[in-house]
């Protein structure tokens, strides 16, 4: 009898057990995820030299482990920018981490000076390049100091130095004992941070566009014009692009030349608003809108198109894929300018000065930056960057080999000092691989056994896209490989 | 003792006792010949109350069964037809299981073995009764009957389907049990058993005793010199008579 | 307890325990079914996770070399020497590239037999990704034309789901703990059978009613067999499917199907009363029958009721009144725990309180019918 009484006891008690609790954590929604998931916030001193200081909060979220099979691990999240936010992007890191969300939390957190942790953005900066702004006459130096004044508080604290200690407190506070962290772009240079700094608090890293520590981001100038010339030796090589666009190349060096430094004004009907206006075209911004075009593997199929069309005075392509840069990245530029003026811009060399002036839009990017970096006055904050990276962890790399912005070579760079690392290039992919065809699987692969090879074959699925010729479809031909 | 007092019951259009009226005596025999459709079975069953009468009453030692069925029942021990044991249980289980239903406290290990060995039933007792003969079916249901040593044992046409040795066997259970005092009830078609075995017998006919005594009473009664011209002057036919 | 209730509840399960059809009848469905499930889904999510490259038949491939780079990059393939095709066939119109080049409607045809379970899957697959290269192509003629394409979209439709992130896969767990239920009305059936239509067809029946104890004792001594069967049998099945679908890749699917101990002292804790139920239904309906065969096939017939309720629950079609009722009351209540929802105490209660009271009511009518020489004699 008492051992049936103590086992009702038992039953009992079990039914009012408590739920387990996600302690700090609440539920909520973000963009574009249909689920809701938890999110968090964690106060930390605005300045770490001074933790009795002002403190900023920093915001994360946790997308569960649909079945939490390594309750100790999770899958830090770190975008790039510098600038994004990581929590406005949760909906596409759901889908495409979903492999990996099923056995792992996903970790998403927003940088400090960015989304919700202190954004440090300004209004005016952001709508800068509006469809009459003259890009090539911006008073940078009044736009910076606006904004400068307007944020109010001293950038040199949102360095990724600083950064990666808020991610580790949360990586404590959250109790995983390590994380496979998963960059993009400039994230990958916060990867590598925190596999230098906290090695032992890392399982694995996964870098998609690879910014090796040694290499100074505002070498993009040259990107751009690598990508360019691929995308010209792409079309030569493609039967009904050679034969459409012949001297596609020479044609658009003749463009860039002639619209030199002046500045085209032209009636156009805005491609958003469906609004008469003038446009304002000069070479700062053809760089700035072909650039942006590279990024994507299917507006670059309409570059050669797009080209040819501005010498017959259309500017409709042109004026399509500005469109689609409109509601583009979205930067907080305050803690954009903070990291490159810190960690990039001192680091500059007379050489690299040289190479920049020399690329379609680098010269203006030093220009840009000369006259801002000064008025946002950080500090340089160049440990850690100057000797080559190197580490015993695994390491997964991805690239795009049409990459406008970190191509393939800046991983090869890295490659022969990484114990366990594998690089894996998608042969018609850009910048940003990850949601691209087969990576999200290669990915899950990797996290679920980091130290295995991978089986990258299905990078091969992915064929080889046709230009367009003209508005309404690419060559029918056979693509020649 | 068992005493059925002008009992009366009918199911559906067929009246199955009509004021009957018998008694079987302590330290005896008493045989319920009759043939088929008599209403000997109805009978039993009013005994142990899963029939009410229509009218009329039975007691089982002085105790009305209709009033205290359960005090009544517990001086009951019955040998049903058909037997009903229950395959996948041993005597021995199956037994100390009766026993302790009918309401034995204390020995009953002590009961059922003594029961085994009075029916020599010691060699099949834990087996399951699964696969079992004619003879060793009928000693368990007849163990099941008497492990609890009851005053009055009621037995629903005992014989039938036994083979010889069983039913002279079993004869001489019930003549044992005679000389120990317990009253002994049986139903029977079968007028050689009954002549073989009854002090007393109970002619049954539509539902009433036609005529009760001894063997040789009856024959007396009726004049005829043996007991099956008599029955069958009882009884108005030969019809569903065993020989 | 009553000490003759207690000697038959003893033997009713010493005889039940060695009938080999009760104790297989318990055990199979409460073993095979999680077992059967976890196998279904296995396969299932094995093919779901890592859709096969598949092979269709296409004509005129090359006329459309953009569309086919496009089902080449979701492993959609035309059927070549070493690839057998499916039966889908994706027809690409001669005047394709014309139409194509002019941006007027270019034709493609998918045929396929529809009705072809096999097929269905791999057609909408097809469709899918002939609609998404579609789609590419109208945002490209968009830009080309001087428009952004996001003027398209017009609403910026954010869908929220407001259910707890546990609640995931809720459906498959009403399935399951709808399999779980039953488990109560199936592992005790064949001893409901055996000990009563059966005792009968043994001609046993009478023989008990002729000894001296109360048909009220003999009744709950069956009745707690039985329901015990019932209850080991919810137990088998419970623990068997925590430890079956531990082995199935849940995740896969994006939900998680997690029998913890809170669930399983929950399901326990509810269906005791429908245990009861069950065994008092059954042994009512089999007293109710002469032999054991006529029996089973009353109970198959009755069986459906209490089938139907959970499965309507589980399935999550009936009515808000299905909360308050017996069996699917305490399926709901069961549903909502797994969701991660607050217990609904109300509804659960009042629907125990109508399975105890049906149980109470079920209980005075067979004792009352066994006291019934109709019943007992099947006159």
């Amino acid at each position: 009898m008492k051992i049936k009484r103590s086992l009702l006891l038992c039953l009992l008690g079990l039914l009012w057990l408590p739920q387990a609790n996600a302690s700090q954590l609440a539920l909520c929604h973000l963009n574009n995820l249909v689920d809701q998931v938890f999110c968090g916030q964690l106060a930390r001193p605005e300045n770490p030299a001074a933790p009795a200081g002002p403190s900023i909060p920093i915001h994360y979220a946790v997308l569960p482990a649909v079945r939490d099979k390594h309750p100790d691990e999770a899958v830090l999240v770190i975008v790039g920018g510098p600038g994004q936010a990581a929590l406005d992007y949760a909906g596409h890191f759901n889908r495409i981490l979903r492999k990996l969300r099923a056995e792992r939390d996903i970790l998403l957190i927003d940088q400090r000076g960015t989304g919700r942790s202190n954004p440090l953005r300004c209004e005016t900066m952001e709508n800068m390049d509006q469809l009459g702004f003259d890009a090539d006459n911006v008073n940078i130096k009044a736009e910076t100091k606006a904004c400068k004044k307007q944020l109010d508080t001293d950038l040199s604290f949102y360095s990724s130095a600083y950064a990666l200690e808020d991610f580790e407190a949360i990586r404590k506070q959250l109790g995983y004992q390590r994380l496979h962290l998963f960059g993009t772009s400039y994230g990958t240079r916060m990867v590598q941070l925190y596999m230098q700094k906290y090695p032992e608090a890392v399982a694995s890293g996964i870098m998609d566009g690879v910014v090796p520590l040694s290499q100074n981001v505002l070498a993009v100038g040259e990107s751009v014009d690598e990508a360019l010339e691929l995308l010209f030796l792409q079309c030569e090589s493609q039967p009904a692009c050679e034969q459409h666009f012949p001297n596609l190349r020479q044609q658009f060096h003749q463009l860039v030349q002639n619209l030199g430094g002046q500045s085209y004004l032209q009636a156009v009907k805005h491609p958003v608003s469906g609004e008469g206006q003038a446009m304002r075209l000069g070479k700062s911004k053809l760089a700035g809108i072909l650039r942006l075009a590279l990024y994507s593997a299917q507006a670059r199929t309409l570059l050669p198109y797009t080209i040819d069309r501005i010498k017959l005075d259309d500017f409709s392509p042109l004026l399509g894929l500005w469109g689609l840069t409109i509601d583009g990245l979205n930067l907080a530029m305050g803690m954009h300018g903070a990291i490159i003026c810190a960690e990039d811009w001192p680091r500059l060399s007379e050489a690299d000065r040289a190479a920049m002036n020399k690329s379609l839009i680098g010269g203006d990017m030093l220009a840009g930056l000369d006259a801002a970096c000064p008025i946002w006055n950080v500090q340089p904050q160049l440990q850690g960057f100057a000797q080559p990276f190197s580490t015993q962890l695994p390491v997964l790399m991805l690239s795009g080999r049409f990459d406008p912005a970190t191509p393939p070579a800046w991983a090869k760079k890295i490659e022969p000092r990484l114990t366990k690392g594998q690089h894996v290039i998608f042969p018609y992919a850009t910048h940003g691989v990850a949601g691209h065809t087969c990576a999200p699987d290669l990915m899950a692969q990797f996290v679920s056994e980091p130290g295995a090879k991978l089986d990258t074959s299905c990078v091969e699925k992915d064929g080889e896209r046709g230009f367009f010729i003209n508005s309404n479809a690419s060559a029918v031909e056979e693509i020649v490989k | 003792m068992i005493v059925v007092e002008n009992l009366s019951k009918r199911i559906g259009r067929v009246q199955a006792l009509d004021g009957l009226n018998f008694s079987a005596e302590d330290g005896a025999i008493t045989g319920l010949l009759g043939p088929n459709g008599a209403g000997k079975t109805t009978c039993l069953r009013t005994l142990f109350n899963l029939l009410a009468p229509d009218q009329g009453r039975a007691l089982v030692d002085d105790i009305v069964v209709a009033e205290q069925p359960l005090a009544a029942k517990g001086h009951l021990g019955l040998f049903p037809d058909p037997f009903g044991l229950y395959e996948r249980l041993t005597p021995r289980e199956y037994i100390h299981y009766m026993a302790e239903l009918n309401g034995v406290n204390e020995a009953i290990d002590k009961a059922v073995q003594e029961t085994l060995a009075l029916l020599n039933m010691e060699d099949i007792a834990d087996r399951p009764c699964k696969g079992f003969s004619q003879g060793q079916r009928m000693k368990t249901a007849l163990a099941q009957a008497i492990v609890h040593r009851p005053k009055n044992i009621v037995l629903d046409e005992p014989t039938r389907g036994l083979d010889v040795m069983s039913t002279r066997k079993l004869r001489s259970l019930l003549l044992e049990l005679k000389a120990q005092g317990h009253c002994i009830l049986f139903s029977s078609h079968v007028m050689q058993e009954v002549s073989a075995l009854c002090d007393r017998v109970v002619v049954m006919a539509k539902g009433k005793a036609v005529a009760q005594g001894s063997p040789g009473q009856l024959c007396e009664q009726t004049g005829q010199s043996s007991l099956e011209e008599a029955f069958i002057q009882l009884i108005g036919s030969d019809e569903g008579i065993a020989a | 307890m009553n000490r003759k209730v207690w000697i038959i509840y003893q033997k009713e399960m010493l005889d039940a325990i060695r009938d080999r059809r009760s104790v297989i009848a318990a055990l199979s469905y409460a073993i095979g079914t999680p077992l059967l499930m976890c196998l279904v889904f296995v396969v299932l999510i094995e093919k779901f996770a890592s859709p096969d490259a598949l092979y269709i038949n296409i004509s005129n491939a090359e006329l459309a070399p953009g569309l086919i780079r496009q089902l080449a990059s979701q492993d959609i393939h035309p059927a070549g020497a070493e690839h057998k095709a499916k039966a889908i066939s994706l027809i690409i119109d001669t005047d394709y590239p014309k139409q194509m080049h002019s941006g007027r409607l270019a034709l493609v045809q998918l045929q396929g037999d529809f009705s072809n379970t096999q097929l269905a899957s791999d057609i909408r697959r097809v469709e899918r990704a002939v609609e998404s290269y579609a789609r590419e192509v109208a945002v490209m003629r968009m830009i080309a034309r001087g428009v952004a394409p996001q003027v398209l979209k017009v609403l910026d439709v954010q869908v929220q789901d407001q259910a707890k992130p546990e609640a995931k896969g809720g459906f498959f767990v009403g399935i399951a703990i709808f399999t779980m239920i039953y488990a109560v009305f199936i592992s005790g059936m064949n001893l409901a059978i055996d000990t009563s239509a059966g005792e009968r067809e043994r001609n046993s029946l009478a023989l008990m009613l002729s000894l001296p104890i109360r048909v009220r004792d003999l009744l709950l001594g069956k009745l707690l067999a039985v329901t015990s069967f019932a209850f080991l049998g919810l137990f088998m099945i419970v623990i068997i499917s925590k430890i079956a679908y531990g082995f199935v890749p849940w995740q896969e699917l994006g939900f998680n199907v997690n029998i913890d101990g809170r669930f399983i002292a929950y399901i326990l804790a509810f269906s005791l009363p429908v245990a009861l139920m069950a065994a008092l239904m059954q042994l009512f309906v089999s007293f109710m029958a002469k032999t054991f065969k006529e029996a089973q096939s009353y109970l198959t017939l009755v069986l459906i009721v209490p089938m139907a309720l959970a499965m309507i629950t589980g399935y999550d079609l009936g009515p808000e009144l299905l909360s308050w009722l017996p069996i699917s009351g305490q399926q709901k209540a069961l549903m909502e725990v797994v969701k991660g929802n607050d217990l609904p105490l109300e509804p659960l209660l009042i629907a125990t309180a109508i399975t105890l009271s049906l149980c109470a009511l079920l209980f005075w009518a067979l004792a009352r019918s066994l006291k019934s020489e109709k019943t007992i004699f099947s006159l």
